[in-house]
């Protein structure tokens, strides 16, 4: 490793929040909006699918995925879970918190260029999967259409409305959306995301999947793909475990012979495919 | 979704034989159905199989208010009703249309008594019947698990 990346990788760098989203209603989830301080402005900020260990002066340090990127600015969105996560729901724009990173492997965007795209989220699972679709739909060769399958628990839990809708009417993205629980006000589909996957009219000829949600989603989500012919190496997944050092020295992120945070956490599914059925793994 | 044009093309009959097929469609007609309407009713006899060709059908709990909770939403290429064969004294649940829909509805008593005569054909529809039970069980578990509610997620 460089001396650069090192420093990148051990030393947090200060970045200040411009803006907290209030992504839910009910302020479980949030997203903080991030320009770097001005000697930090420049350095890699990361690519679509990787992680960064953000960090609460004196309070811990949580790893985080990169939920957007754009002109410099680093976007990460947080559930509110635990003592570090509560702790910094409270935290408003101006605060100054340290970033470490960028950690882990990337969404295979190059790759897929002329192909199409199967992107299927569940619940915060999309925040991973935000930065992916957006560089897809960027691509300049891109022909092929990106279709988000995309389920959460009910209509208010939905993430991402103005990019739902921006992607929607976007030519080359199909959205549907489902949601577990809903009453009769709810104008879309009610019902798990691995039936958006067995439409009788869903095209997945030649196509690449990128999966991210509950690991119990992501296993019936591949066996749905298996099912519509879609051969392992063609599915990617995003996987979590806890993760701490971020350097693969503390071994808390261990998956098998693989560390969560190196060769991690966007996976060929070809690759982890004997493991993920193993219980407590 | 797109729509089914015909019947015939409707996932159901992909594994019958064209003689099954044609068996099937003898005892049905194409139905239509404005946004709103109730295509079943909780408790109310059980006499139709409805193969879904275009719109969407709420699958639903009524819970004495006008609204209800929906179980699932049913599109073109969904079957709408199995108690025909298992409860034909009622419906277990409502289904109420979200748009207009379309459909190839199937007269219950007289699948029975053709499934009765003719085993192959009865055992083909029951082949079909299991898979969508199955599908349906397996997704209701996934959505008794609360799965995203128990997420992992980002944060600690």
């Amino acid at each position: 490793m460089s001396v650069a990346a090192t420093k990148l990788a051990t030393h947090p760098r200060r970045y200040r929040i411009a803006r907290v989203i209030e992504e839910l209603a009910d302020g479980e989830v949030f997203s903080w909006e991030l320009e770097p301080l001005e000697e930090h402005a420049g350095e890699d900020i990361g690519q679509p699918g990787q992680f960064n260990m953000v960090y609460g002066f004196g309070l811990g340090e949580i790893p985080v995925s990169i939920s957007a990127v754009s002109d410099g600015r680093l976007i990460h969105t947080i559930r509110s879970v635990g003592r570090v996560t509560r702790a910094m729901r409270a935290y408003k724009a101006g605060t100054e918190i340290g970033i470490r990173g960028p950690f882990g492997t990337t969404w295979p965007i190059a790759p897929l260029a002329e192909r199409p795209v199967l992107v299927i989220a569940g619940g915060i699972g999309l925040a991973p999967l935000r930065p992916a679709i957006d560089a897809l739909l960027e691509q300049q060769e891109r022909s092929h259409p990106v279709t988000l399958l995309y389920g959460a628990k009910t209509p208010q839990t939905l993430l991402y409305e103005p990019d739902l809708q921006r992607w929607q009417a976007h030519p080359l993205c199909k959205v549907e959306i489902t949601v577990d629980r809903a009453d009769s006000d709810w104008q879309g589909h009610v019902g798990v995301v691995t039936k958006l996957l067995q439409a009788h009219n869903l095209d997945t000829e030649g196509a690449g999947a990128l999966i991210c949600g509950p690991e119990v989603m992501m296993r019936f989500c591949i066996l749905a793909l298996q099912q519509r012919g879609i051969a392992n190496s063609d599915i990617y997944v995003s996987m979590e475990r806890h993760m701490q050092c971020a350097l693969g020295y503390c071994g808390h992120c261990q998956y098998g012979k693989d560390f969560m945070c190196r060769q991690g956490p966007v996976f060929n599914y070809a690759a982890v495919a004997s493991r993920f059925l193993v219980n407590e793994l | 979704m797109s729509n089914i044009q015909t019947p015939e093309q409707h996932p159901f009959f992909r594994t019958l034989t064209a003689e099954q097929s044609a068996a099937v469609l003898a005892l049905g007609k194409l139905q239509q159905f404005a946004a709103g309407d109730w295509l079943i009713e909780q408790q109310h006899p059980a006499n139709h199989l409805y193969l879904l060709l275009s719109g969407r059908v709420q699958l639903m709990v009524p819970d004495g208010r006008e609204q209800g909770q929906v179980l699932e939403t049913l599109q073109a290429g969904d079957l709408l009703g199995w108690s025909w064969f298992t409860n034909p004294q009622g419906w277990h649940f409502s289904a109420r249309a979200q748009s207009p829909v379309s459909c190839y509805c199937c007269d219950g008593s007289a699948l029975r008594a053709a499934m009765d005569s003719d085993s192959a054909l009865g055992y083909a529809i029951l082949q079909q019947l299991v898979s969508v039970l199955a599908h349906r069980l397996q997704a209701s578990r996934l959505q008794h698990l609360n799965m995203y509610g128990s997420d992992t997620g980002s944060g600690q």
